[in-house]
């Protein structure tokens, strides 16, 4: 019955109202789809939902939240962590039908472990279960668990408490760009950290350190998955990462090459006697910076120079080292330099003289990783393949200047072929247009 | 020109041809038969006529997209539509294989000449009012011909598989998931799947080298005939001229500044600034500017986008029909057509060149 204004004498009437309904349908349904995991989220027939998404913005958003949150795609629903019952229509008070409120600091952890810590519940999620144990012993767990010190972050200090996402998710907070960011909140406020003597400028000095701009930055075109965040050194709920008895030592989970020729020197057998120098005593931390030569005999921060005196035979060693990792350099920049002029100039393929120069950058590497041993001879030897290696790149870059030149030489042949072509042709047009 | 006098033509028996008749007039048949009966319609081709540079632009396209054809033909030979093999055969074109580098150079300069003229082309015809005129039909069909070349160009650019290629085409096929409702379909439609893969590669290439052909050639077929009247041009000997400078221009501009290789595609290492060829970077940044104006509602930006480029295309088509060949002097019309193409020109290039140092 509702059609049959459409066969009327002026069907337009009816129907411009009727597309304006479909399209507003269309419109509501974009709006569904773009917030579908909410949508979604939010069908579920629970009564602290409705009742949330109806009380006022700052109640309303732990609602939106969960709804966004991993929990959500479970689901694990308010009643597991604050207990209630979810059918019941009536606003509960604490203490009725189980519904406990906001949680205290220190049940936090339990609570999250009566599932976090189950192995059969968390195999089906592909998510480890030693976080209880880890946090315990950590800092933070013993301050929270045995000195009962709420001042410290617990799981929803990191991980939030509503809306908690995969760690995957560049939207979590301890997500790998994002981490240093969730312990800075805590660990940058100097009235918090007052009370343990804690320094609240790492951050800032993490973010100039050459971890930090390889992170924040992607200087280098370096893998920013691979660089530490703070995790990286001082674990993520352990305190400490997995075979490293102090922070300091930490550096080796990654540098391995380095710890090999470390091992081999002079400074390895002080530390295990002095306890010094450890990585941190020269190469600093939290605001590390590039290594460069400065480290041998530079004028500022550490340096050879900082415990040798200039005339000792450690300090010439360091001059030396110095010395041939400068000319290496120097050899790598020169090989560099020729193929982008090879580049700019030429175009020829240059897959085979970047592959000799990834080689040659390579040895250098090995080079400054060979320069922790404090052996002029190690790093002479490993120096020598870098020179071998620029020498081959060398004899390529002729080799294609010459193709270059066999190019320009075919080029110009050919051109006056073309030139011949041109210039008869207009002869012809001018004999066809004169007519003789 | 002297259309009475007579020319003799350098053929055996040196005939004469009479040169009287007027301007359409078929020429007169020669005496004797066999093939030599024919020189009277050569020479209506081959016969020096004032020089139409207007036309220059439309021909020039029509021999750049032939070079393309060839030179493409010719790559084939060796190109391999795989995501292993792609790069690596590209790479083999150009580095062992004998005048490959040659081959590709042409190729891929051949689409910056082609976009050059393609663009000169339509402000000569706008300025001289083409559109005004009864031309209609070629000038519609032109404009879709010219939707087709970039799709060439965004097609052809996935198939060397490089870094910059890759993500150019994630970036440009992304923009249609902002679409509401149907702007997924479409992407997954295009890429073949939610991530740029061996299918999307694969339907590039058939779209690069079957599809867009087939219907660019039926298309052309039909422009230049309602627009010349004949797919022959008059004075075939000044063209030929036209295609030497081509084929000389391509072939030094490949020998000094041979295309580059970039490294190959690698999805799990994004580039930091992803941009797309440089006949794209108006586009780009019209999209930019549309999100720094709206920087919170970047679906509503990009349909916006999408809307701003329908919108400019739409209305070049429709260009003919909201005019009147009857009013004013030709003279008095070409300026305001002048002054409007030299600002679409001046927008565009200040956004090509916006999109270059963004």
């Amino acid at each position: 019955m509702r059609l049959l204004p459409l066969l009327s004498a002026n069907p337009a009437r009816h129907i411009m109202p009727l597309l304006a309904h479909v399209f507003a349908l269309h419109i509501l349904s974009a709006f569904i789809l773009v917030h579908c995991q909410t949508a979604l989220a939010l069908t579920i027939q629970n009564s602290c939902l409705n009742c949330h998404l109806g009380l006022r913005p700052e109640l309303a958003q732990y609602a939106h939240q969960w709804a966004m949150s991993a929990h959500a795609l479970v689901p694990v629903c308010c009643e597991e962590c604050h207990g209630g019952n979810p059918n019941s229509p009536k606003t509960p008070r604490i203490g009725e039908e189980g519904f406990t409120g906001i949680p205290s600091k220190q049940a936090i952890p339990a609570l999250c472990n009566r599932c976090h810590a189950d192995v059969l519940y968390m195999r089906k999620y592909d998510i480890r279960v030693d976080e209880e144990n880890q946090y315990e012993n950590s800092v933070h767990g013993q301050q929270l668990l045995k000195k009962n010190n709420p001042d410290v972050a617990c799981c929803v200090d990191c991980h939030g408490s509503h809306d908690i996402r995969k760690p995957d998710d560049p939207r979590s907070r301890v997500n790998h760009s994002r981490i240093a960011y969730t312990c800075a909140r805590c660990h940058s406020d100097i009235n918090r950290m007052k009370p343990y003597g804690l320094p609240t400028d790492q951050i800032v000095k993490y973010k100039k350190s050459y971890h930090g701009k390889v992170l924040y930055q992607k200087v280098d075109s370096k893998n920013t998955r691979l660089v530490p965040s703070c995790p990286g050194c001082h674990g993520i709920h352990s305190g400490k990462p997995a075979g490293v008895t102090q922070v300091a030592d930490a550096c080796y989970n990654c540098h391995l090459n380095v710890k090999r020729y470390f091992q081999k020197s002079i400074h390895s057998l002080l530390l295990k006697k002095n306890q010094k120098p450890r990585c941190i005593d020269c190469h600093g931390y939290h605001d590390i910076p590039r290594p460069s030569e400065d480290l041998f005999t530079g004028e500022t921060g550490f340096h050879c120079g900082s415990c040798h005196t200039p005339e000792s035979p450690e300090y010439q060693n360091g001059i030396q080292i110095r010395a041939l990792i400068e000319q290496a350099k120097r050899v790598t920049e020169t090989g560099q330099s020729s193929i982008n002029q090879v580049k700019r100039h030429l175009d020829i393929d240059i897959s085979s003289l970047n592959m000799k120069m990834d080689d040659a950058l390579e040895s250098l590497n090995q080079a400054i990783k060979a320069t922790h041993s404090q052996d002029v001879q190690t790093v002479s030897l490993i120096v020598q393949d870098v020179y071998k290696s620029i020498s081959t790149l060398d004899q390529q870059v002729s080799k294609h200047y010459q193709e270059a030149r066999k190019r320009k030489q075919w080029l110009a042949r050919v051109l006056l072929l073309i030139s011949a072509a041109f210039s008869l042709i207009a002869y012809q047009r001018h004999r066809l247009k004169t007519g003789i | 020109m002297n259309r009475d006098k007579t020319c003799t033509l350098n053929i055996p028996g040196s005939m004469k041809v009479p040169k009287n008749q007027g301007e359409g007039s078929e020429p007169a048949i020669l005496e004797g038969s066999g093939p030599f009966s024919l020189m009277p319609k050569v020479y209506e081709y081959v016969e020096p006529k004032p020089v139409q540079w207007s036309c220059c632009p439309g021909w020039i396209i029509f021999y750049l997209f032939c070079i393309e054809g060839i030179s493409g033909a010719l790559l084939l030979l060796y190109y391999c539509p795989t995501i292993s093999e792609a790069y690596r055969s590209i790479q083999q074109i150009t580095n062992i294989l004998h005048y490959g580098w040659l081959i590709r150079g042409v190729h891929i300069w051949g689409v910056h000449l082609l976009v050059i003229a393609v663009v000169l082309h339509l402000a000569q015809k706008f300025i001289s009012q083409g559109h005004r005129q009864v031309k209609r039909f070629p000038w519609i069909i032109g404009i879709v011909m010219m939707v087709l070349l970039s799709l060439f160009g965004a097609t052809g650019h996935l198939l060397s598989w490089t870094q910059g290629s890759y993500w150019a085409t994630t970036f440009i096929t992304q923009l249609f998931a902002a679409i509401p409702l149907v702007g997924e379909p479409i992407k997954i439609l295009i890429r073949g799947g939610n991530e740029i893969s061996q299918i999307t590669l694969s339907r590039f290439f058939a779209l690069h080298i079957l599809i867009a052909p087939i219907i660019f050639i039926s298309l052309s077929r039909f422009h230049i005939v309602s627009a010349n009247k004949s797919l022959i041009p008059s004075d075939l000997l000044f063209h030929v001229q036209i295609l030497l400078v081509l084929i000389a221009v391509l072939f030094s501009l490949s020998t000094f500044f041979p295309p580059y290789i970039y490294p190959k595609a690698d999805p799990f290492n994004s580039l930091l600034h992803i941009k797309p060829e440089w006949y794209f970077l108006a586009s780009y940044e019209t999209f930019l500017l549309l999100r720094k104006i709206h920087p919170n509602g970047q679906s509503l930006s990009v349909v916006l986008g999408i809307l701003l480029h329908l919108g400019v295309l739409i209305s070049l088509m429709v260009l003919p029909f909201f005019s009147s060949s009857a009013t004013g002097e030709k003279q008095q019309r070409k300026f305001p057509a002048l002054i409007l193409c030299i600002l679409g020109l001046l927008i565009l290039l200040t956004l090509t060149l916006l999109g270059a140092y963004s």
